[in-house]
């Protein structure tokens, strides 16, 4: 574990989709990646995980569009860069070579008509144009064989590869340039439970080789429990508890975070009365007062439906952030 | 392979209201050859009970689902409603129908985009007994609390796309609900929603099944909540049935290395890390040697 | 309502609203298109605004009386044109089987044979004057693309799970396909509809270009036929022949900005933005904890 050598920053992001009545998807957001660390991101639909993640790799498209905030990347050798101030050719040159991102469905996403050959060498014509035809070749192999698919597949075509080995490819796409950072979004929520397992398994190994960060978006808690040393909860557009991985399953701070890991029956475990969250997320187009997760919460008291409480260390952990009345304080 | 429930006899007086024998379904593919997805499936299905179909996709789950739902051809098998052969054709085909529903996966698109809540409502209702008129509206809005949609009036009027996953699948349960059914198969009915919605649905039709003695199949590819919400499992693995029995047995204690896999699989959010990476190399050992 | 906020709804409104309304109410304020004059092959002047011709008739009067029949015979024709194309598109679609297998390869069969010359057979075998056998003519020449269309589409449809749902609950097959799928595909039954529209006109100038329509229908494509046969173009007398001409090209450029705007409208996914302004918004002010 590395002492506090941050990758990414990002301060106070916040992302807006413009509208008759704007829609402010994610609101005043910070967080910090470590080198070499998992940061998992969670939350439901309409949250805003994936357009923060998007507002972080600069992919945001109109009608989205970055209201606030700043986003810091800190490459390996030290040099710092402020992604939202980056335009054109420096862009460019950090797409892909510095942070890459494996989308949601990617593995449905890939061109049909093309050999997954062909679709390496897009990403080294695009970026490292010096290479010839068969320093691609070679490099396109070396990737397949790094994910363990036979290298002789290149000259497949997606329709021809298991859902599975699809997402294996498209990683491999996204580990092609040696990024420093891959945000993942969702990358097994198409997959089956078993392949998924594999997957992961194979994201797990990757980074044991390589030593990339990784920022895994999903909504499914349970995974991100076993594998990000850190976890990030996100409600309504803001983050809600902020908190080390391996902990949070056992000792979560915050209400919405507690009845989420309620919402999971477990399969190993007693049967017991089981629940959901009634009620539905806020109009992320209103403004908010109070805490957006008061109508729904059942620790909810006087100060929470005036008071947006602010995201405060935990009494006694500096390390451990929730943004709820009941528990945030001064430490 | 151990027999799924099915081919044992019952003590009269507790004759299973649903029971399939040896279903196969075949669909023809491009260049002609015969796949087939079903492959000789038994079960039964008791009033009060739920009965949890497991597997991944491409098992032959959701296939099994519309075969006894008839929108599918079966090629071979019996599906008998209450010891009766099921109807196939005209006012029998129409009768089965309106004592076994089905519900969807996907609440997108399970509600037709051009049709009010009410209409949707409205419909099975019409072709039960040709209501119609306030007597109609009332049975709506009845339909409309049980699922929990209030305020009843308002909801009806709107359309799918003004509605919440949630919401529009509760919808689809109430439609199911329409024609007093006494079978509901319900095809990965929470899959597609939150993880915090998908517990109140669930309940939701727990509910439903102990107050009006449905029988319930509940289709998943989520151990977890098949364990939870029935008391039978059987698991399905390309287009066979591979282990059946009691939820508590079949996912604690599985005999069949596929069921297994799928316990292994699940997260497990009690272990330590060291666990975890432990049990990850282990898998990649055996995977790749 | 926001869907004009598209310009090319605007503009393909305003044209086709354009030659509507001159096609409604224009005769009444326009003088008689046959009368003859001895103001033979007049350029546009006060009298006459767009000149005259050959035989003294003023042109604007003629093309503003044609405009009616013009229009007449191009919805006619698109709308029956729709009408076949959904029975065979949508019902082949929704039966499936041998019926399908016929209902398709009908649609091939007619859709393969080369348009225009068909339509010129058929228009010298039945002598097609007057506006309805016209109106046929084209009709059933043009149903095939659009049949097509509809048959995938509602392939597509009927598998979609209201429709299963609707199945499950025991409707009847015409009420699926009247009340659960045709809904559905009016985007583009309309779209097509336009098509047609804008075939059916451009189909009948061309007959009537090259003289196979009757002579005492007056319509922008009889309009081209007489200043062409009257050597117009080679006298120069371009007010005789560039009118109509040009009212076609608008007339089609009108109902093709609807058909491209309705894309926009319908699908979301294919709004075209216009960026908002930047502003950085200051962030959240700080809220006190209690």
């Amino acid at each position: 574990m590395s002492g506090p050598d941050v990758i990414l920053r990002a301060e106070h992001v916040s992302v807006e989709y413009a509208g008759r009545r704007p829609t402010r998807a994610v609101r005043d957001v910070s967080l910090e990646l470590r080198r070499g660390e998992v940061l998992g991101i969670a939350g439901e639909s309409g949250c805003g995980k994936t357009t923060l993640a998007y507002a972080l790799a600069r992919l945001l498209r109109p009608p989205a569009q970055m209201t606030g905030g700043t986003v810091t990347f800190t490459s390996a050798d030290g040099q710092s860069v402020d992604l939202s101030a980056l335009s054109g050719e420096q862009l460019r040159r950090f797409r892909w070579a510095k942070v890459s991102v494996v989308f949601q469905s990617a593995m449905n996403s890939l061109n049909p008509v093309t050999t997954i050959g062909r679709q390496f060498g897009d990403i080294f014509a695009a970026h490292r144009p010096d290479m010839d035809h068969a320093a691609r070749e070679r490099r396109a192999r070396e990737l397949l064989t790094l994910v363990n698919i036979d290298p002789e597949r290149t000259v497949c075509y997606p329709h021809e590869l298991s859902g599975g080995m699809r997402q294996r490819v498209v990683i491999a796409m996204a580990l092609a340039l040696g990024p420093e950072l891959v945000i993942m979004d969702e990358p097994t929520t198409a997959l089956d439970v078993l392949v998924q397992r594999e997957i992961l398994d194979e994201i797990e190994r990757l980074r044991e080789q390589l030593g990339f960060s990784v920022i895994f978006i999903t909504h499914d808690l349970s995974l991100l429990l076993e594998l990000s040393d850190r976890l990030v909860i996100m409600y309504a557009g803001q983050i809600v508890e902020s908190a080390p991985g391996e902990l949070v399953g056992k000792e979560a701070a915050h209400p919405y975070t507690q009845a989420l890991l309620g919402s999971f029956p477990d399969m190993r475990g007693d049967r017991r009365n089981l629940h959901g969250i009634a009620g539905s997320p806020p109009d992320l187009r209103a403004d908010q007062v109070g805490c957006p997760f008061a109508p729904r919460c059942e620790q909810v008291f006087e100060p929470c439906r005036s008071v947006a409480p602010r995201l405060l260390p935990v009494p006694g952990r500096a390390d451990w952030l929730a943004a709820c009345h009941k528990t945030g304080g001064p430490a | 392979m151990s027999d799924a429930r099915g081919t044992e006899e019952f003590p009269a007086g507790s004759e299973p209201v649903l029971r399939v024998r040896d279903l196969v379904v075949d669909f023809r593919q491009r260049g002609g050859e015969r796949f087939r997805a079903v492959n000789g499936v038994s079960f039964c299905l008791e009033k009060g009970e739920t009965l949890a179909l497991v597997g991944e996709s491409g098992s032959g789950k959701s296939t099994v689902v519309r075969a006894v739902g008839q929108l599918v051809r079966a090629r071979a098998g019996t599906v008998l409603l209450d010891g009766v052969p099921a109807g196939r054709h005209g006012r029998s085909l129409r009768a089965y129908r309106r004592r076994v529903q089905l519900i969807f996966q996907d609440p997108f698109a399970s509600l037709n985009p051009m049709h009010t809540v009410r209409y949707h409502l409205a419909r099975p209702l019409r072709m039960l007994d040709r209501s119609s008129g306030s007597g109609l509206d009332e049975r709506i809005y009845d339909l409309l609390r049980s699922v929990n949609l209030t305020p009843a009036e308002e909801v009806a009027r709107k359309y799918p796309h003004e509605l919440s996953g949630g919401q529009r699948q509760r919808v689809a349960i109430a439609r199911a609900l329409a024609s007093n059914p006494d079978v509901l198969l319900a095809d990965e009915p929470v899959s597609m929603l939150d993880v915090s919605i998908r517990l109140e649905i669930l309940n939701l039709l727990d509910r439903l099944k102990r107050e009006r003695n449905l029988a319930l199949l509940y289709v998943t590819h989520d151990l977890a909540t098949a364990r939870h919400f029935s008391g039978q499992i059987m698991v399905m693995y390309r287009g066979e049935i591979v282990e059946s029995g009691a939820s508590d047995e079949v996912i604690l204690r599985p005999s069949h290395p596929y069921t297994r896999r799928l316990a292994a699989a699940a997260p497990d959010p009690t272990a330590s890390r060291s666990d975890l990476a432990a049990a990850r190399r282990a898998r990649q050992e055996a995977r790749y040697g | 309502m926001s869907a004009f906020r598209s310009w090319r709804l605007r503009a393909g409104v305003a044209i086709t609203g354009f030659f509507v309304l001159l096609a409604v109410i224009g005769p009444f304020f326009a003088s008689n298109p046959n009368g003859f004059s001895r103001a033979e092959w007049q350029p546009p002047s006060a009298a006459h605004w767009l000149g005259t011709t050959q035989l003294g008739q003023d042109v604007l009067a003629q093309l503003v009386a044609g405009t009616r029949t013009t229009l007449e015979i191009g919805a006619g024709a698109g709308l029956l044109a729709t009408v076949i194309s959904i029975v065979i598109g949508i019902g082949g679609g929704y039966l499936g089987g041998l019926a399908d297998e016929l209902l398709s390869l009908l649609s091939n069969v007619v859709l393969v044979i080369p348009a225009l010359p068909l339509i010129i057979v058929i228009a010298s075998f039945v002598h097609a004057t007057g506006v309805w056998p016209t109106v046929a003519v084209i009709a059933f020449v043009s149903w095939a693309a659009s049949a097509r269309v509809l048959r995938a589409q509602t392939l597509s449809v009927r598998n979609r799970e209201y429709v299963l749902s609707a199945r499950a609950s025991g409707e009847r097959g015409w009420r699926i396909v009247f009340f659960e799928i045709l809904p559905n595909e009016l985007p583009i039954i309309i779209s097509q509809f336009i098509f047609s529209v804008i075939f059916a006109i451009l189909t009948q100038a061309g007959l009537a270009f090259l003289g196979l329509a009757s002579p005492e229908q007056l319509t922008w494509g009889n309009m081209l036929y007489f200043a062409q046969n009257d050597e117009a173009l080679s006298s120069g007398a371009w007010w005789w022949f560039v009118p109509p001409g040009l009212c076609i090209a608008l007339f089609g450029m009108g109902l093709a900005l609807i058909n491209f705007s309705l894309d926009e409208i319908l699908n979301p996914r294919l709004k075209i933005y216009r960026p908002v302004k930047s502003r950085k918004l200051a962030p959240e002010p700080a809220e006190a904890v209690s």
